[in-house]
């Protein structure tokens, strides 16, 4: 988020709910949690994923979405991944054909913050960010810790890391950095492995794929279909060691990272055994999951298997998209959840302490309601501000669906999305949200506070089809925080634990990662709905192995910077 | 295409049973892709008699599905066009069918329609059965408890059916009725065992699971699936060592449970087990390409399938695309950890490709899946004397020979294993075994008495017996081996003028067969008899 010079220890960055000027929703919505923004806020973004009834796997995967304070004007601003055509076909091939100038990565830059209103306006041409790849994801960082936030770009091909200049636009600093992968690439995610201040970069890849020399793939009634994931042979996702002087180093191989791979599509970085270093947590599509223990900053060995995080509670490795990570049953320990294949369930890995973890999907009542559908992205999010996290799944099948098809849909694979309550570590489907009951062909779930409301606004993307921002406006109590280093640049990779006076501990990752190609808010917003801060005091684990403790008071509804070194070291 | 039309203006002219009313409806259909054709709403009507409703079946008609629906939807037709033919028992019947077909083709929804139609036409054990797994699958677990439950009314002792009530019960988090289920059957089984197990797991008992797993396997060790959850126990309760082994020996094979119900859809969808059938013989003829086809079609329908995938490796090896056949045998083994074959043609696959060092550790780890599985031993055995590691070879030929004792080639490789080490005195003993094992082949007896004259520091001037077999050897069948040994023998009387010349003569015809290999051995011998010496060969 914005980073304001004259800086103190814990200051009021942002302003209260009340006075935030944001959308209202008509008398229809007023029970619902998410709302359609009239004229999507000026976004206007529909994806193309270049589909020429050829059934190219590679279509179905896009593409994902960054939110990010380019501009430190201190609003979010939202970075969108586009595709192209795919293979040797003539644009005249294309079942949907994109209107205007060719598809390209956009930036919208968010207008809320001077005007007091949420519109957003491409500013694509400006920042000089030029995106023609066939794209994938998006990871959001400061890599050069000039205060300003970068963004790496996977692609089908080629990727792009664009350096924010800090002056509203961007340049190509791929071949100086030297992290490109020319690979089919999917998530990525900056974090600090080595705790040297300095952002790394970790990529996922996901199979080897050559549209001119696809495969054809049949279903079982004999039928053409799109190719499994079995159908492609996996390949080594990456890491690249920060050099801090604007270059990177391929360590993918002596950092062990090479010894265990599946074809990737998600990935989060947190301190899952909680030995102060971050460790990274890899979802793989039809291959066991890797769970990459940090040895110190140096090494990651892999200990999904023995983690019990690799494969479902009954030993078989899943279909796995998504991932998210949060204390979902308030315990203190970090829950894994990642999104999977129709005929699978999505799979909630529940944290058992010591980088541990057990198959709870059942127990927490998100087997069944997942079951029939493909889920994609996902979030953590506690959209009614009541101190636990609910849980937002983007669904899209894979596989075509008949009855859609022989119904005339050109891109037959729509899925309703979900949204579930969480009750006491309980999930439960909330069935009243229209804008989520849409079926569409969704893929990236990327949160943020957009109108800066204090409540998780929540953009999803649709492959190809356009982009939605849904509003929140649960708004009711809660408090926000932005941690920060004693540089003043955003830390990702911290866990900070809110302890209310009544003992509730409110425990929270910070970070950007997660879900599905996507990049989120860097806050971290805390429902204390009924709650009151009067007592509280934050506990925060540094990514580099620090505790420090935060007195308060703190201000309801607001945004609160803590920067490290300001508090009591607990250590 | 004009069978698809057939078919919806049949299911167009179906008549009403008065004094119901029916209203055919149709999806709105527009192909896009001529293969697939038109949704069909395909009946919705009353039978007064029965006072049920029928729901829509959405009738997804592709060509394989085609004839057997228009059977079944011509006799629907007859029996709602006759009043005198009206029997809601044998229109049961053409939905029972219609149900398994879809089933079969996993039109999990249409399926489900005809099932329920069914059940209220003449209710059965088998639609409740089926009812309940489609239910499950589309995430119902309410309608397939209830399912499950008329099934059992209906059939108590079908146990499958038991098995399955208590998963759902334990899936929706009723574990005290999933628990009751099982203890209503008498079977204690190794499935029932292995649901009693993911009750405790879901309990979270470790101990519990770790009883009731064990017994299981106990009683069926095949079934690898249990494997998993046992592994997470032994975790949990501190068990380290034992789980990792466990966990790494995870696998998708569940406890036998018989289920002559699901047997009956497995048996129509036996299609692509056929195909696969007669991709293994394409690849026994040699006919790889056709294997191939067949084996990618298969493949494409069962993805998942390791086998599958494990046999196209084959195919594709023989075929030369060693490549591939890796990449075949990557997914195969990510599909089935461990499976002992795909860790063997691994194994084969690399080494071919001169991978050696890898193709060593696939063979090591199949042999530690599965300890008895000769050919992994054998081929770790020559992999490993191929690299000079003569002591290991020696003991995986000798691991060979135990199980298969004519093996010829075993025992030649045990031998030369053995004389790598310079243990002659074992090798010796060994070629008098392999002389009794394969008493066939004289290739043994050629190396025993080579093994007397030409082993540096043990030379033996031949007894006349000795000399005698080598002759015979050399006149019955000449061939190199043999007339390079008799060449060995007469230099080891003496006879260096004739040594010379068979020598002379052993060295144009192996340069004629363009044994290149074997030449500088040759020459290095063609010298020592021209210099009035023994024979020193290299093994």
């Amino acid at each position: 988020m914005t980073l304001h010079s004259g800086y103190v220890s814990i200051g009021i960055l942002l302003i209260c709910g009340c006075n935030n000027p944001r959308v209202q929703p008509d008398s229809r919505v007023q029970n619902q949690i998410f709302v359609a923004v009239p004229d999507n806020a000026g976004i206007h973004f529909t994806h193309t994923n270049g589909m020429t009834g050829r059934l190219y796997i590679a279509e179905l995967m896009g593409a994902g979405a960054g939110w990010l304070d380019y501009d430190r004007d201190g609003d979010l601003d939202l970075f969108l991944v586009q595709g192209r055509m795919l293979g040797n076909h003539e644009q005249s091939e294309l079942l949907v054909d994109w209107q205007g100038d060719p598809p390209c990565d956009r930036l919208f830059r968010n207008e809320l913050v001077p005007s007091g209103h949420l519109d957003f306006v491409d500013v694509t041409q400006e920042s000089g960010i030029l995106g023609l790849e066939y794209g994938m994801g998006v990871a959001v960082g400061d890599y050069d810790r000039n205060g300003f936030p970068d963004l790496y770009v996977t692609n089908l091909g080629n990727n792009r890391l664009w350096r924010n200049n800090g002056d509203g636009t961007f340049h190509d600093a791929t071949p100086v950095a030297l992290v490109n992968d020319s690979r089919w690439s999917t998530a990525a995610i900056f974090f600090d492995y080595d705790r040297d201040q300095y952002l790394d970069l970790f990529v996922c890849n996901y199979a080897e794929f050559n549209a001119n020399f696809e495969k054809e793939c049949a279903t079982p009634q004999g039928t053409l279909d799109y190719c499994g994931p079995l159908s492609f042979a996996s390949i080594t996702d990456r890491l690249f060691h920060n050099n801090g002087d604007g270059t990177f180093e391929d360590v993918t191989g002596s950092s062990g990272i090479a010894s265990a791979y599946g074809r990737g599509l998600g990935v989060i970085a947190s301190d899952l055994n909680d030995d102060g270093w971050l460790d990274l947590y890899v979802a793989n599509d039809s291959s066991a999951n890797q769970l990459w223990i940090n040895q110190g900053g140096h090494r990651f060995e892999d200990n999904a298997l023995m983690a019990g995080c690799a494969y479902n509670g009954s030993g078989k490795a899943e279909g796995s998209m998504g991932i998210e990570i949060g204390d979902i049953d308030g315990d203190g320990q970090d829950d894994l959840f990642v999104t999977h294949f129709v005929n699978e369930t999505n799979t909630l890995y529940r944290g058992k302490g010591k980088g541990l973890f057990e198959d709870a999907t059942d127990f927490v009542n998100l087997a069944t309601a997942s079951r029939s559908l493909t889920g994609f992205g996902c979030a953590f999010i506690d959209v009614d501000n009541d101190g636990d996290l609910d849980l937002l799944v983007a669904n899209g099948a894979v596989k075509i669906k008949w009855d859609q098809q022989t119904k005339g849909e050109i891109y037959p694979l729509k899925e309703p999305n979900q949204l579930f309550r969480n009750n006491a570590g309980q999930f439960e489907v909330i069935k009243t949200e229209p804008e989520l009951n849409k079926w569409a062909v969704s893929r990236a779930v990327a949160m943020a506070d957009a109108d800066n409301d204090g409540d998780i606004d929540v953009l999803i993307t649709e492959s190809n089809g356009p982009t939605k921002l849904l509003l929140n406006h649960s708004q009711l109590n809660w408090v926000g925080f932005t941690l920060l280093d004693k540089q003043n640049i955003e830390v990702y990779g911290a866990r900070l634990t809110l302890c209310l006076g009544d003992g509730t501990k409110l425990t929270r990752c910070v970070r950007v990662d997660g879900s599905y190609l996507s990049s989120h808010d860097p806050r971290v917003n805390i429902g204390i709905t009924g709650r009151t801060l009067s007592s509280a005091y934050l506990m925060v684990n540094w990514p580099d192995g620090g505790l420090e403790k935060f007195e308060g008071p703190f201000i309801e509804r607001t945004y609160i910077r803590v920067q490290k070194g300001s508090g009591i070291d607990s250590h | 295409m004009s069978a698809h039309i057939l078919g919806f203006r049949k299911a167009q002219e179906l008549t009403v049973i008065d004094p119901a009313s029916v209203a055919a409806t149709s999806c709105a259909a527009e192909p896009r892709l001529a293969i697939f054709c038109l949704c069909l709403s395909l009946m919705f009507w009353q039978i007064a008699c029965q006072s049920v409703t029928m729901q829509d079946v959405d009738h997804p008609s592709y060509d394989r599905l085609e004839q057997a629906t228009i059977d079944i939807i011509e006799g629907i037709k007859q029996n709602l066009d006759d009043p005198a033919k009206q029997d809601p028992y044998q229109l049961g019947f053409h939905y029972s069918e219609l149900g398994r077909w879809y089933y079969s083709l996993e039109f999990d929804q249409a399926a489900l329609t005809c099932f329920r139609n069914k059940r209220q036409l003449a209710d059965d054990y088998g639609s409740a059965y089926y009812e309940g797994r489609i239910a499950h699958t589309l995430g119902d677990l309410p309608a397939c408890i209830k399912a499950m439950i008329d099934c059992l009314e209906m059939y108590p002792s079908y146990l499958p059916a038991s098995v399955f009530l208590s998963q759902a019960y334990r899936e929706s988090g009723e574990l005290m009725k999933a628990q009751s289920v099982l203890d209503e059957v008498d079977d204690q089984g190794a499935a029932i065992l292995y649901e009693r197990a993911l009750i405790a797991q879901r309990q979270g008992d470790p101990n519990k699971v770790i009883q009731f797993a064990r017994r299981a396997l106990e009683q069926e060790p095949e079934a690898n699936a249990l494997n998993y959850p046992l592994g997470i126990a032994l975790r949990d309760t501190g068990e380290t060592e034992l789980a990792e082994k466990y966990l790494s020996a995870r696998g998708n094979r569940n406890p036998q449970l018989e289920d002559p119900l699901m047997d009956d859809i497995a048996n129509l969808q036996a299609g692509n087990r056929a195909l696969a059938q007669d991709a293994l013989t394409d690849v026994l003829r040699g006919d790889h390409s056709a294997a191939l086809e067949k084996y990618r079609k298969c493949i494409a329908e069962e993805p998942e399938n390791a086998r599958l995938h494990r046999n196209m490796a084959v195919a594709l090896k023989m075929s030369g695309d060693l490549e591939s056949a890796l990449s075949s045998l990557t997914i195969s083994l990510e599909l089935e950890p461990s499976h002992p074959k795909t860790l063997f043609n691994l194994g084969t696959v690399l080494s071919l490709l001169g991978r050696d060092e890898e193709a060593t550790v696939y063979y090591q780890n199949a042999l530690q899946a599965a300890p008895e599985f000769t050919d992994a031993a054998f081929n770790l055995a020559n992999l490993l004397r191929r690299q000079h590691n003569y002591e290991d070879s020696v003991h995986w030929f000798d691991h060979v020979l135990k199980a298969r004792p004519g093996n010829r080639d075993a025992h030649m490789g045990y031998i030369v294993g053995l004389i790598g080490l310079e243990d002659w005195e074992s090798a010796e003993n060994a070629v008098q075994t392999a002389i009794l094992g394969v008493p066939t082949d004289p290739i043994f007896k050629n190396l025993s008495i080579r093994l007397q004259v030409a082993v540096p520091d043990r030379f033996q001037t031949p007894t006349q017996e000795v000399f005698d077999e080598a002759s015979l050897l050399y006149r019955s069948e000449t061939n190199l081996i043999n007339a390079e040994t008799y060449a060995m023998i007469l230099a080891a009387i003496h006879r260096w003028p004739e040594a010379e010349a068979l020598q002379l003569d052993i060295i144009k015809a192996a340069d004629t067969a363009k044994k290149h290999e074997i030449l500088p051995r040759l020459q290095k011998n063609l010298a020592a008899y021209q210099a009035h010496k023994h024979a020193q060969i290299a093994w």
